[in-house]
């Protein structure tokens, strides 16, 4: 998605023609209605996925050993509440992977690594320690357009706009809107450009919701509103069920109050939620860690004075950097292992359990590694000379997350991502010092776990490669 | 060192079933450390080796290896050791013939007696002459006692053995009072009405002219509603009333008691409880909610305090688990089709209840490996300290009745509780999950944690 | 008012549960504080190998494998006995015939911290057929955990809330009632970890389980109890990448490995004849989830 963005732009008005009426889309010049919607969708990933890891590292970031007593609280249930609002972005990400299949889209699970400038992100990609700035942010990001224009919230948004190096946030919606627009319109994507199959290669509620809704998980303690997180993973059979699909997001991104017409009136939406955190957070010293920007394993390059301060820290301290490597590998492998399985059909007969399974548990089981890994990692040094800091989370984006074209090729990026991990695991075995036995033990669960991963992968890779061989020589 | 008082421990000891003369050697189970997700490993441990004559313990050693069946095929049985310790000055130690010298006692001063029944026909019947019960008496010595199980309603002179148990002889070596109670053979007994040619391996016992355990049915139950859940669950003719084929077995639990007399008087006494249960086929696993959950719950509470949780107690009913799930079929338990049909499982018992029949979960993310390596990666996921966060998946014990989709795929999933219901764990186990998160949010630790579970004390989570 | 002191172990470490370190071999003491009940409880005699241990019999018991756990509040108050899976009052001593096939519906117990209402039913609910998330009846709740907090309150009387009418049909929670004082017994022997005398006779616990055992293998599918009565054995990765394995109770022997569902009559697994007359010979016990012996 890179800086060819700017060519899927829409042309430019014509000179002194009155302002487009609502809802007339228009189409850029390289691009049919068709390809279009797809663009938009790819845009709508990417924007939910970085959103997504922006939202993680703030909640990482709230909490630790150097905040105040008596703020453990406070940043507790501020990070429960944004890690509902990262699961539920999740879930877009997700839809819109289901919308992308039923127009016959491929699917796009990629992401610009840092630093970035799109013209359709809400802001400039940055992980960064939660602050009343960044919060700022995020509530702009998806405010509903009314409140922007309200006193309070051009406040906020002046706020938010000198935290985003004077860039003006674009509200998520704005997108959103887009694409209704676009689907709405029977000229723009006939019924032709409709898939009528794709429902079993489509995420479903019952495997991926695993029970977040409604606020059934992921609410403990209830600190999050009532009805939170509720994670939406719709299936997409037609146009309609695309727009619903689409005002739910819309919806969950920024209504004032997400009016579900269901059991739970007082679902907040995103942006209420991150208003009530940012009313509530201090001007200063916030209850988070001491952890970097835009953390990162390599050195980077940065000329341009924008990118200049959005500047990567590297993380130098040697164990610190294994981790974060491995963090990297496994955020890779959860990537790909969505991807993975969302190209395994749901089993042609439903009664069987299929390679699916697996891979929707593997996926998930990625989830809670980087739970885990995230929670090492912001213990450790930045450093490698010592000092206060804490490294992070990278989050940094793999050189492909493409899948191969054979069923066997697929199985062997899985077995690279796993003996790549192997590696990374054998070498933080001998440098752990003696004080960390929890994360040896961490470290041996995950070897073992990845150890019976790898046989059923090689069993998956044998099977499809002699399968392969077969439909060859008959062919 | 004056002895106040006498306990037998353990205070409840389970024996299993097996026709094998060789009772099963002793083992400790542990979990491998460079193997923490792989299957428990089994070692051997000190073995007591008894001579049944004597009564005496010939030696001890430590098998390198555990067979569970003899030459011959037969299973050994568990014979478990119950051990008499004293309390001198509020500390319990084992009672030793030296320990009894000093107290101007001595071993020929000691009785014991065992008293076991074996009441499942009268359960049904309700009729008290249907008791099968064993009392070996006041006994002292170290000869064997037969557990000699008689009935009202059996032949004359037939009976079902139930075991035996003996006073062992202390010696130099093993100067500890203790018992042994070797169970039965896991024999088939019952009236030549109704059974089949073959099936009464202990023989022919009971009298149906006298009793009617032979023909009886859950249905003559009056109120119905006094039966038990599930029922009937009798070996029967397979006819609409389920009539019984009058079988009987050789399990029974109860009692066994010590006595220490002077002068002719009890004056030191305990008892301990004892049962017998078929073996236990998968020896590396443990279920995830067992007898010594519901006793632990019944002695401290059901809410344990902040020293008594740990990540460890998590750790272990998450490996629990996982133990249970890889030796379940669990797309069959889930209520996928296979071979065309369902098989037995929550979600066909649900239909009783005229809960549409549905599977419990997606179909296609249940099979054994994969909810496995859920289960491990979540186990990896508490051992890198990350407090639980999974709480709210546990069912909560009041919510064993909500048979909606969301309710049904909570934890533990897919297996029947005491009522009849979806299982839930004990209300002590799941406060320590949850608080084994709290424990996470107070600790020097915790503050550097990134995920730990509210502040809320355990036990008083509410929603 | 509930004084009762809870019994304070004072020897025993956290971590690691006592149940665990008694079965790895970790947990020998060669003495134990008389007030160290918990210590007491999990105790494992030497000689005594793993499955002597309560930790290895399973408590959800319907109706159980090595004892069925449920008889044991029987009896729990004083003067009245309850079905051992129900609500129902089976049986009654003098003074409470009048409570015969009645149902308990609640039960107060006075606490410390002011009274606590224990309820005994459970509304179950679910979609019924057409889909439609309905009322579904309503079920006793296990005794358990049901009356985990009256456990405290052994020696004391408490309010129980018995329905009006002798009910031998199942009620719902919100049932009429009536008040009636009872005595809760105490469960333990004082000072003790073994279970309290009076509360369950000899050959009460396992009173109600199947008979013969050996019914029960046949017939219970592995929904209760994998991990002491297997099901799904033998299992390796299959090319579909799911699990192939073996029922417990099949036939083991040629050909390539199919799980056998549990129908009580497929040919393919074990008869309730083979478990009479041949359980030793033909039920394995299964190391690493394998057949061995």
């Amino acid at each position: 998605m890179r800086n060819f963005v700017g060519r899927y732009l829409p042309p430019p008005a014509p000179r002194g023609a009155r302002k487009a009426a609502a809802g007339k889309l228009l189409l850029p010049n390289e691009l049919s209605w068709h390809d279009y919607a797809v663009f938009l969708l790819h845009v709508a990933a990417e924007v939910e996925h970085s959103l997504m890891v922006q939202y993680l590292y703030a909640a990482y970031s709230l909490g630790g050993a150097e905040i105040k007593d008596g703020r453990h609280e406070d940043a507790r249930q501020w990070r429960e509440v944004i890690l509902g609002i990262a699961k539920e972005e999740m879930g877009h990400l997700i839809t819109v992977q289901n919308i992308l299949r039923l127009i016959g889209g491929p699917l796009h699970l990629e992401r610009e690594d840092y630093p970035f400038r799109s013209d359709f992100y809400p802001f400039y990609f940055k992980l960064e320690p939660a602050t009343k700035d960044s919060l700022a942010k995020y509530v702009v990001a998806e405010a509903p357009e009314d409140w922007l224009k309200t006193a309070k919230g051009k406040l906020i948004r002046d706020r938010a706009r000198k935290a985003d190096n004077q860039r003006e946030i674009l509200p998520v919606g704005t997108l959103y809107e887009k694409l209704i627009d676009l689907f709405k319109d029977r000229h723009a994507l006939t019924a032709d450009d409709f898939r009528t199959d794709t429902e079993p290669y489509q995420a479903n509620w019952d495997e991926w919701g695993r029970g977040y809704g409604d606020g059934q998980r992921g609410n403990m303690g209830l600190t999050s509103p009532r009805g939170t997180p509720h994670l939406l993973v719709m299936r997409t059979t037609d146009r309609h069920s695309v727009l619903d699909a689409l005002h739910s997001i819309a919806k969950q991104g920024e209504a004032p109050t997400l009016d579900t017409g269901r059991k739970n009136p007082d679902q907040k939406s995103h942006f209420e939620r991150f208003l009530t955190i940012y009313e509530a957070f201090p001007e200063d010293d916030p209850p988070s860690r001491n952890i970097p920007t835009n953390p990162s394993t390599v050195e980077r390059q940065n000329d341009d004075p924008v990118k200049a301060s959005l500047a990567c820290t590297i993380i130098t301290a040697p164990e610190s950097l294994l981790w974060a490597n491995l963090f990297n590998v496994r955020y890779r492998k959860l990537l790909f292992t969505l991807k993975h399985a969302l190209h395994v059909k749901a089993g042609d007969a439903v009664d069987r359990p299929t390679a699916r399974g697996n891979l929707i548990a593997w996926t998930f089981g990625e989830m809670y590694n980087l739970r885990s890994i995230a929670g090492i990692l912001v213990t450790l040094p930045l450093c490698e000379d010592g000092g206060d800091a804490r490294a992070a989370p990278p989050f940094e984006v793999a050189y492909t997350l493409a899948l191969p074209d054979w069923d066997s090729d697929k199985w062997r990026v899985q077995r690279d991502l796993i003996l790549a991990s192997a590696r990374i695991i054998r070498e933080l075995d001998e440098q752990l010092g003696p004080t960390h036995e929890p994360h040896r033990e961490y470290l041996r669960a995950l070897r073992d776990h990845d150890k019976r991963e790898l046989e059923v992968v090689e069993t998956l890779l044998t099977a499809a490669a002699d399968f392969e061989a077969e439909q060859e020589a008959s062919s | 060192m004056t002895i106040r008082g006498l306990r037998i421990l353990p205070p409840f000891a389970i024996g299993r079933l097996g026709s094998s003369p060789e009772p099963l050697e002793n083992y400790d189970v542990r979990v491998a450390e460079d193997d923490p997700l792989g299957f428990r490993q089994i070692h051997g441990a000190e073995t007591l080796v008894v001579d049944r004559h004597r009564g005496t313990i010939v030696r001890s050693y430590t098998p390198r290896s555990i067979k569970f069946k003899d030459a011959g095929g037969r299973v050994k049985p568990v014979a478990p050791f119950l051990e008499v310790w004293a309390d001198v000055d509020g500390v319990l130690v084992p009672l030793t013939t030296s320990l009894l010298a000093e107290n101007k006692l001595s071993v020929d001063d000691v009785e014991w007696r065992a008293q076991v029944g074996n009441l499942k026909a009268f359960r049904r019947t309700n009729k008290p002459p249907d008791r099968i019960e064993a009392d070996t008496g006041w006994f002292r010595g170290h000869g064997l006692h037969l557990l000699t199980g008689r009935c009202e309603n059996f032949l004359r002179g037939r009976s079902i053995p139930f075991g035996d148990v003996q006073f062992i002889s202390p010696g130099r070596k093993f100067p500890e009072i203790r018992l042994r109670f070797t169970p039965a053979k896991g024999l088939i007994y019952g009236a030549k009405k109704r059974s089949q040619e073959g099936d009464l391996t202990g023989g022919v016992v009971y009298d149906t002219r006298r009793g009617t355990w032979s023909g009886y049915s859950d249905s003559y139950a009056r109120p119905t509603s006094i039966v038990t859940a599930p029922s009937p669950i009798y070996a029967n003719l397979d006819d609409p009333r389920s009539t019984s084929r009058g079988y009987l077995d050789d399990e029974c639990d109860g009692i066994v008691e010590v006595r220490i007399m002077a002068d002719k008087r009890p004056v030191l006494q305990a008892f301990a409880r004892i049962g017998a249960g078929p073996p236990d086929f998968a020896p590396d696993s443990f279920p995830v909610r067992t007898v010594a959950d519901e006793l632990e719950q019944a002695l401290l509470g059901p809410n344990p305090d902040n020293d008594e949780v740990s990540l460890e107690w998590t750790e272990e009913i998450i490996r629990r688990a996982f133990e249970t799930v890889r030796l379940q079929n669990t797309a069959a338990l889930n209520g996928n089709p296979i071979d065309g049909g369902v098989a037995n499982s929550m979600s066909t018992q649900d239909t009783n209840w005229n809960r549409a029949q549905e599977p419990i979960m997606a179909p296609a993310i249940v099979d054994s490996k994969a909810l496995q390596a859920l289960h491990q990666s979540v186990f990896a996921a508490i051992r890198s300290g990350s407090a639980t966060w999974f709480g709210q998946v546990l069912r909560k014990f009041d919510e064993v009745g909500d048979l909606t989709d969301r309710g049904r795929r909570k934890m533990p999933a897919m297996m029947r509780g005491a009522d009849g219901l979806h299982l839930a764990l004990t209300r002590r186990q799941y406060n320590a999950v949850l608080g084994s998160g709290n424990k996470q949010a107070t600790s020097e630790d915790a503050r550097a944690a990134t995920f730990t579970a509210p502040t809320t004390p355990p036990g008083k989570e509410t929603e | 008012m509930s004084t009762r002191v809870r019994p304070r172990n004072r020897t025993a470490r956290a971590g690691v549960p006592l149940a665990v370190q008694a079965m790895e071999g970790k947990f020998a003491p060669k003495r134990i504080d008389s007030a160290a009940l918990h210590e007491q409880l999990s105790y494992r005699a030497a000689g005594n190998p793993p499955g002597t241990l309560p930790t290895s019999a399973i408590s959800n018991c319907f109706p159980g494998l090595e004892l069925d756990f449920r008889n044991v509040w029987k009896k729990l108050f004083d003067g009245i006995e309850m079905h051992e899976a129900d609500n129902l009052v089976v049986g009654t001593d003098p003074g409470h015939e009048d409570l015969r096939f009645h149902r308990l519906v609640k039960v107060t117990i006075p606490g410390p911290e002011g009274n606590i209402h224990q309820p005994i039913i459970v509304n179950v609910r679910g979609p019924n057929t057409n889909g439609t998330e309905i009322d579904l009846g309503a079920q006793a709740l296990e005794w358990s955990n049901a009356f985990a907090e009256l456990v405290a309150a052994g020696g004391q009387k408490v309010t129980c809330e018995f329905t009006r009418e002798k009910a031998t049909d199942p009620v719902g929670p919100d049932a009429e009632t009536r008040r009636v004082t009872l005595l809760v017994r105490k469960f333990f022997e004082p000072e003790s970890a073994v279970i309290a005398r009076d509360l369950v006779e000899p050959g009460q616990l396992t009173q109600s389980l199947c008979s013969p055992w050996q019914n029960d293998y046949r017939e219970c599918a592995c929904y209760y109890w994998a991990a002491s009565r297997p099901d799904y054995v033998n299992v390796e990765t299959g090319p579909q990448g799911n699990s192939v394995g073996e029922n417990w109770m099949q036939v083991r022997g040629s050909g390539s490995k199919q799980y056998q569902p549990d129908d009580f009559q497929s040919p393919g697994l074990f008869t309730y004849e083979d478990m009479f007359r041949r359980w030793e010979k033909v039920l394995r016990f299964e190391i690493a989830g394998q057949d061995t012996d």
